[in-house]
């Protein structure tokens, strides 16, 4: 089932590049691309910028929209057995509140300035709030469930509270608008830059939490429980946490703080495959990845030239889907 | 404190009351009367209601940018308690004037802060002036005996807004303001002086826009606010005989993508310049944005350097937006004369 | 050797839980926990768990400090069966089962045969042969137990800690538990409410009070009517069964005025 979303997803990749505003015959993508990788001459009258638009512009917002559905799937997937909490996201932590202080920080106070600039403000805002939530949750990040989730909504709240603080303080009606749109997220900004950095930390991340998918199925009845499995459970957690936050945060400075994927995915991909982690991570990612990849090509076209957030396409498309998988899925408990 | 309430501002108050039941009957102005002759009461319409003015106001409150700089065009600073929300330095010929009236606030000020200041007229561009966190709502004010202004292009009501920005529109907007204010002649000669610069500017563009397609970037890098259909840079457009990109977009302003933009392959690409200092305000940010990024330094407006600059301010239906005519029917005959 | 306790003092939020608990389990016999409520025999087979490290004392496992054992290497000989298993997951009986042979799986291991026949072997112990695809949702409390049961027979373990199994269970069920349990041969420290099944299933007793080891050693010998007062505050006989072993009779309250 794996090989069979995969090769979904590989299929999917060439469509979406395929599609946008710019009409570029299909031959001439594929031209294209084969071109930009080596395995053949220039085609034939096409000009430099349809050929920049499909591999500078096209390409690198395909593949981030994969990278970032598939991590955002997977931390969602990791951290909802951690505090077995059905209703944790990936931003459980703070990661994505803190990324939007950061960003605004960049967008509308104009601190800092340059392409970095704006991926270096989140992750650090990033970083400085999960710092933030570990100390809040003290020596109970490792141990118990619930601590670590409050210190992860106190934090939210506190980076949400701050990003208004500048927004309102700074904004005009304009740059509000700028903000909410980073704030829903967006694959705009990708370049193949930040899709070869989210790469490397994905894959990392990834190769963690495959490493401990057994861990995470002894987490099913509990800390406890775990322990009594031999799992190291407050080092697995804290770890855990950390690489997700990191992976998590890379993300989010990449593409700002979409929804709906990390929390929803891995319910849908649990309806299919069932709860063992080494099938549910691997499936989460494929999941996804091939669910934000659409959502991010409708996001791209379906309103041509307006470019919608991806965000708000996500839990526009999800929630009907979501819907229908619940109805015909396992019945819940 | 309590705003004392002259017995012209009670007055004013059942006027504005009866006028607001017979809504309906709004004609713009008021019957011209002399410049200097005894105070009487104008009604002018904005938005959904027409104001009443007793009698010239003496203490006028200037919400933003536009509504300062039309209040200090007409000679009015002696007449006014309060200014706020100035995004640009002001123009050149108005700084003196500017430096003379006190800034309530570098954004709204609070109702609070408002009320303290004692106006007897406050104008604004924008209907967020009226929110209740700044000056407060319209009829609130009204109650006090406070008229308020608001430009027709503000409105709250999407239905009262007009469909396309016109100069005639914001001729209209300081010819009501000068009847208010019982300044008629300063109007018209304002007015004048407007209408001469854009008839200047079209001579000066001759031809120079006749096949020119302008894209209008107004902020942001990656992702980029462009100008849609029937806003002031619309309106522009056509004044220098250009076309304009994404002219059948229904929106004044939206967020759209640079793939779209490249398609349409627009030969000029307006700069707005914005001081707010966020990302992708500035010009030069912009520039260094289309220049290094590997889609946009592909297109033929980036590719040959075929830009305009015009002041953010200018691109929105102010007093100043006859200078963005002069710079892009400046900028479209550089261009044009070019081997 | 097996499972021992040496002066074992636990505290928690303030209060002192265990004080100062001494036992050792009988390698292959079943040892019974008794006492009243919150007499600590669940911290007792917390700590003798490895779950909870004693603020004083140690939990020592053939001779060496539970401490000192690689965590992995005590989930293969020590398995807890507690009161409560909960979750939110949707899982099959098989999956509740496998989990008890994550300690024996390699980190990127996958399902063997061998644990597979682990978990049908484990299933068939407890009386649900072929239950595997059942969900852990559908099923009754006592359903549950035997299901948890089966985890941790699929741990292979040689020392079972039981926390009350028999709870949910009816009385034949219980009965059966209680048979396997003494079958298997190993190890086994079970917390029991039910003094009629401690008399007749366990070969040693230990009895809590407040913390504090009341009574200890072989059934025969601990269980008396007196202590049964003494502790529980009821009024019962103790007979002699058949085999030697102990028989209660008579539950009653104990009356304030003796007749």
């Amino acid at each position: 089932m794996i090989a069979a979303g995969l090769v979904a997803l590989a299929a999917s990749l060439a469509l979406a590049v395929g599609i946008g505003p710019a009409g570029v015959p299909i031959g001439d993508v594929a031209g294209i691309v084969a071109h930009r990788a080596g395995l053949a001459p220039a085609p034939a009258g096409v000009s430099p910028l349809q050929e920049a638009i499909v591999w500078d512009l096209r390409l690198p917002r395909a593949l981030l929209a994969i990278l970032v559905g598939a991590g955002l799937a997977v931390c969602g997937a990791v951290l909802q057995s951690l505090t077995r909490n059905p209703l944790t996201d990936p931003y459980l932590l703070g990661v994505s509140s803190g990324a939007s202080t950061g960003a605004v920080l960049v967008l509308v106070a104009g601190v800092g300035s340059g392409a970095l600039a704006l991926s270096g403000g989140a992750f650090a805002g990033s970083a400085v709030a999960f710092a933030l939530v570990l100390a809040l949750a003290g020596r109970g990040a490792g141990r118990g469930d619930q601590r670590i989730v409050l210190a992860g909504i106190a934090g939210t709240q506190l980076f949400a509270a701050l990003t208004a603080f500048v927004v309102i303080w700074s904004g005009d009606a304009q740059a509000t608008r700028g903000v909410l749109y980073w704030l829903l997220g967006s694959t705009a900004a990708a370049t193949w830059t930040s899709v070869a950095v989210c790469a490397a930390v994905l894959g990392a991340g990834l190769a963690v939490c495959a490493g401990h998918a057994r861990a995470l199925d002894a987490f099913a009845f509990g800390g406890d429980a775990a322990a009594t499995l031999g799992v190291a459970v407050a080092r697995v957690r804290v770890r855990l946490y950390v690489v997700t936050a990191a992976v998590t945060a890379a993300l989010v400075a990449a593409s700002g703080a979409i929804g709906f994927v990390g929390l929803v995915i891995p319910h849908a991909v649990r309806l299919v495959c069932g709860a063992r982690h080494r099938a549910l991570l691997a499936a989460s990612a494929v999941g996804g990845a091939l669910f934000l990849l659409w959502a991010d090509t409708i996001a791209r076209t379906a309103f041509a030239p307006r470019d919608l957030p991806v965000g708000i396409v996500t839990a526009l498309v999800g929630v009907p889907a979501f819907a229908l998988l619940l109805r015909r899925g396992r019945a819940a408990p | 404190m309590p705003l004392p309430t002259p017995p012209r501002g009670a007055g004013a108050a059942c006027l504005i009351a009866m006028a607001a039941v017979a809504a309906g009957c709004g004609g713009a102005s008021a019957p011209l009367a002399p410049a200097d002759a005894a105070p009487e009461a104008t009604t002018v319409r904005t938005c959904d209601r027409d104001v009443v003015v007793a009698a010239p106001p003496r203490r006028a409150l200037a919400m933003e940018q536009n509504a300062t700089e039309i209040l200090l065009s007409l000679g009015l600073a002696e007449r006014m308690i309060g200014t706020a929300y100035q995004t640009d330095p002001p123009l050149p010929e108005l700084a003196a004037d500017y430096a003379r009236v006190p800034v309530l606030a570098e954004g709204y000020p609070s109702r609070e802060r408002v009320l303290e200041a004692e106006p007897d007229f406050v104008y604004s561009t924008y209907a967020s002036a009226f929110a209740p966190d700044a000056a407060g709502p319209r009829d609130a004010l009204a109650r006090l005996g406070v008229p308020a202004y608001l430009s027709a292009n503000g409105c709250e009501d999407p239905s009262l807004l007009p469909e396309r920005v016109t100069f005639a529109q914001v001729f209209r907007e300081i010819r009501d303001i000068a009847a208010i204010f019982g300044v008629q002649e300063a109007g018209e000669t304002l007015v004048a002086e407007q209408e001469e610069r854009l008839d200047a500017a079209r001579t000066a563009v001759a031809d120079a826009g006749a096949g020119e397609t302008l894209l209008w970037h107004y902020s942001g890098t990656t992702a980029p606010y462009f100008a849609g259909c029937c806003g002031m840079p619309a309106t522009l457009t056509g004044l220098v005989g250009a076309r304009q990109a994404f002219d059948d977009e229904p929106q004044k302003w939206f967020e759209g993508s640079w793939e779209a933009a490249a398609a349409l392959d627009p030969s000029v690409i307006v700069l707005a310049d914005l001081t707010r200092g966020g990302e992708g305000d500035s010009a030069a940010q912009k520039r260094r944005f289309l220049r290094s990024n590997p889609v946009t330094r592909r297109m033929r407006a980036v590719r040959e350097d075929r830009f305009v600059v015009v002041a953010g301010s200018e691109t929105d239906p102010t007093v100043r937006s006859v200078l963005a005519a002069e710079k892009l029917a400046a900028g479209l005959r550089r261009l044009a004369r070019r081997p | 050797m097996t499972l021992e306790a040496r002066d074992v003092v636990w505290e928690a939020g303030g209060t002192r839980v265990l004080d100062g608990v001494t036992l050792r389990a009988q390698p292959g016999r079943v040892l019974g926990l008794l006492g009243p409520n919150g007499s600590g025999k669940s911290s007792l087979l917390r700590c003798l768990a490895g779950l909870r490290r004693p603020t004083r004392g140690a939990v020592l496992l053939d001779g060496r400090e539970l401490r000192a054992w690689p965590r992995r290497a005590v989930a293969r000989r020590v398995a807890l069966l507690a009161q409560e298993a909960a979750t939110e997951l949707d899982l099959s009986v098989a999956d509740v089962v496998a989990l008890g042979r994550l300690p024996h799986r390699g980190p990127l291991g996958g399902e063997s045969p061998a644990d597979r026949a682990a978990v049908a072997h484990a299933l068939a112990l407890v009386g649900l042969d072929g239950w595997e695809r059942r969900r852990w949702h559908t099923l009754s409390g006592g359903e549950r137990q035997r299901v948890q049961l089966a985890r941790a027979l699929a741990q292979e373990p040689r020392e079972l800690l039981l926390d009350e199994p028999t709870n949910h269970l009816d009385v034949r069920q219980a009965l059966e538990l209680l048979e396997l349990v003494r079958g298997l041969g190993r190890t086994a420290v079970v917390a029991l409410h039910d003094l009629q099944l401690a008399a007749r299933y366990c070969d040693a007793l230990a009895v809590l009070r407040a913390g504090r080891i009341v009574a200890a050693g072989p059934t025969a010998a601990v269980l008396t009517a007196g202590l049964v007062a003494d502790v529980y505050g009821v009024a019962c006989e103790i007979g002699v069964e058949a085999d030697g072993r102990p028989e209660v009779r008579g539950l009653r309250p104990l009356t304030r005025a003796a007749p």
